[in-house]
């Protein structure tokens, strides 16, 4: 093994994605293995200006790889476009972003009961359950949130307008998290 | 390796395997309950999201927003801790159904082990010696019956689907063991969903030592050697220490070996602990294998200089282990105080509320691992841990000073603790002299709280 090849097979383990590899050529034992430290530098995703060396860059791109269903694949454009949807980075940091509604005496907050991906419409490419500014009775269905392979149908439980829809057709959502403002009547 | 990892679980494990991901840089996300959601494990991880209402079954126990909170996160790994789903087989099977690694053993070795009658069967098999009992489990109170006067009373009537001190009966003499025999099924039905049975002698106050291992999808298995875990109350440990201490080395090395032996007969995967009740006369007998990390870990940590944190995960991406057994070795003692909010003047009664003023040691050795804060509150919906103070000395007097150093500086304001007790057990006689058995608390705790009253202690 002459150094050329050496240094061949170096770039090559590099470039790739195996963690480590022995080789013999020729009667010489070459074994190399990635650095656990290697992997702690990469830079986090959240600081501007830096390029995350990760794969996932947001949640944007796991949605928009299309989703395989029950009921074949159901295909989510790019919904939330690498919007944090999900989640504070601290406590005290509200968790809906500012455009969720204060409320008020007469506003039901309509939330998640359970944790999956939020869709405004029976299928795609078909007309919303409901849109802002539209009259609901309780028990009208007002969503479908997606969960485990299966479509769970969220429900109206009071009669009124809705004033507000706080998150975007192919959100992933979490438990509690606020999906409508609904002004009772 | 692993890229984004689902840490299924809260407080100070959750903290824990954030921190190991965190240096391996692995991403992570935590899920939390409602009433989590200003919790540690939180703010440390890289997202997190509310996955149900504080009761455990809605929250940490809700398989499905679990398994979708990491789908959504685009997570390929889930960790689940310690409790909650950490040894449910159903759960391991669920995460490989979709795609994400479980760290952890595979859900058959799951489901093997938590079977506990099913799990001495196996160790009985890998010539590893199981207390005196029942092969498997019994049909009825008369074959428990058989077994027990086979084996001498007093023995233990044991749920198979219990595990960790629970669903346990004593049963004294041959009279009384139908009726238990009949009340023990059922409780065990209503609490496990199944009324199994099988039978043990019964032990009068063992020690209580179990042997770490460490097995990679290679098919090696190490030890990382023993822990005494007898300073107990109604079988929840209080203290714990690596190395046991008044254990022949003849002994201790035939128990490493043996839980070995156990772990390979299972096809284990990641960290595991077997569990041995060891007599006066140091015979040492397998009760049971827990397939997940362990509240203690760290003194194992401690005195191996190995993170089974990171080995776990290294593990379950695939990877071997980088170590033999030659290569581990031990130095020094560590001991760990676990820390719960405990009223021990009242029966141990929990004492949930909000940290007023908090002051954890520091300094050489001395090891903190917590979730709690200045200010953070401490729920009533889960377990009263809040944190393990573990200290490393160089013997065991050395670690036992350690402590008495390190308790005597933590302050704890706002809600009562254990501390205290565990304090003034640094200083008592019995467990200076160590090896001292699982009935240490049961007959020494109403002196020991005498002492603490008549030294002005107040909690």
């Amino acid at each position: 093994m002459n150094v050329e090849e050496i240094k061949e097979l170096i770039q090559t383990f590099a470039e790739s994605g195996l963690e480590e590899i022995e080789a013999e050529l020729d009667g010489n034992r070459l074994y190399l293995k990635r650095s656990a430290d290697a992997q702690a530098q990469v830079a986090p995703a959240n600081i501007p200006g830096f390029c995350p060396n990760t794969v996932y860059t947001g949640w944007g791109a796991q949605i928009g790889q299309g989703l395989q269903t029950g009921q074949g694949t159901h295909d989510i454009t790019n919904g939330s476009g690498g919007t944090d949807v999900i989640g504070a980075d601290a406590p005290g940091v509200a968790k809906s972003s500012a455009a969720v509604g204060e409320g008020g005496a007469n506003t039901e907050m309509v939330k998640a009961p359970l944790v999956g991906i939020f869709y405004e419409a029976p299928a795609p490419g078909e007309e919303p359950f409901v849109k802002e500014g539209q009259k609901v009775k309780k028990g009208d269905v007002l969503c479908v949130i997606e969960a485990m392979k299966m479509m769970n149908e969220l429900k109206a439980d009071v009669d009124g307008t809705v004033k507000k829809v706080d998150v975007k057709n192919g959100d992933a959502v979490e438990f509690g998290q606020v999906l409508f403002e609904v002004e009772r009547c | 390796m692993l890229k984004r990892v689902l840490v299924a679980n809260r407080g100070e494990i959750a903290v824990r395997i954030i921190r190991a991901c965190m240096e391996m840089g692995i991403e992570t996300v935590a899920v939390y309950s409602e009433a989590d959601k200003d919790a540690l494990h939180t703010v440390l991880a890289d997202k997190a999201v509310c996955i149900g209402a504080p009761p455990a079954k809605d929250s940490y126990l809700n398989i499905g927003n679990i398994i979708e909170a990491a789908k959504v996160t685009g997570c390929d790994s889930v960790h689940p801790g310690f409790g909650f789903l950490s040894e449910n087989s159903k759960f391991a099977e669920i995460c490989e159904d979709n795609s994400l690694i479980f760290i952890g053993p595979p859900p058959a070795a799951i489901a093997l082990m938590g079977d506990k009658a099913a799990a001495r069967e196996c160790a009985r098999t890998a010539r590893v010696p199981v207390v005196p009992g029942t092969a498997g489990t019994c049909a009825g109170p008369a074959e428990a019956a058989a077994a027990a006067k086979a084996c001498g009373f007093p023995v233990l009537l044991k749920a198979a689907a219990g595990g960790g001190g629970r669903g346990l009966r004593r049963v004294n003499t041959e009279a009384d063991i139908e009726a238990a025999f009949r009340a023990a099924s059922s409780e065990a039905e209503s609490a496990f969903g199944d009324g199994s049975m099988y039978v043990e002698k019964f032990i009068e106050n063992p020690r209580h030592i179990e042997v770490q291992i460490l097995a990679d999808k290679f098919g090696n298995v190490v030890h990382l050697g023993e822990r005494d875990c007898s300073m107990q109350r109604r079988n929840q440990k209080l203290i714990e220490e690596a190395p046991a201490a008044k254990l022949s080395g003849e002994t201790a090395r035939a128990m490493r070996e043996a839980a070995v032996r156990a772990a390979k007969a299972c096809g284990y995967v990641g960290a595991g602990t077997c569990e041995f009740v060891v007599d006066r006369d140091e015979n040492f007998y397998f009760i049971e294998m827990n397939t997940r990390i362990q509240v203690e870990h760290p003194v194992t940590e401690a005195v191996t200089g190995i993170d089974i944190v990171k080995e776990q995960i290294r593990t379950a991406s695939g990877e071997k282990l980088s170590f033999t057994q030659d290569d581990v070795e031990f130095r020094g003692h560590a001991i760990e105080c676990r820390i719960t909010a405990e009223d021990v003047s009242d029966g141990f009664r929990p004492c949930p509320g909000k940290i007023e003023f908090l002051h954890f040691p520091g300094g050489p050795s001395v090891r903190v691992d917590s979730a709690i804060y200045d200010g953070c509150e401490i729920s009533p919906y889960y377990d009263s841990m809040i944190g393990k103070i573990i200290v490393h000395g160089e013997n065991r007097t050395d670690a036992i000073r350690k402590m008495r150093r390190a308790l005597s500086e933590t302050v704890i304001n706002g809600v009562k603790t254990t501390l205290p007790l565990s304090h003034l057990i640094m200083y008592d006689t019995e467990f200076l002299r160590g090896g001292f058995d699982t009935g240490f608390l049961e007959r020494r705790l109403p002196e020991l709280l005498d002492i603490y009253r008549k030294a002005g202690g107040d909690n």
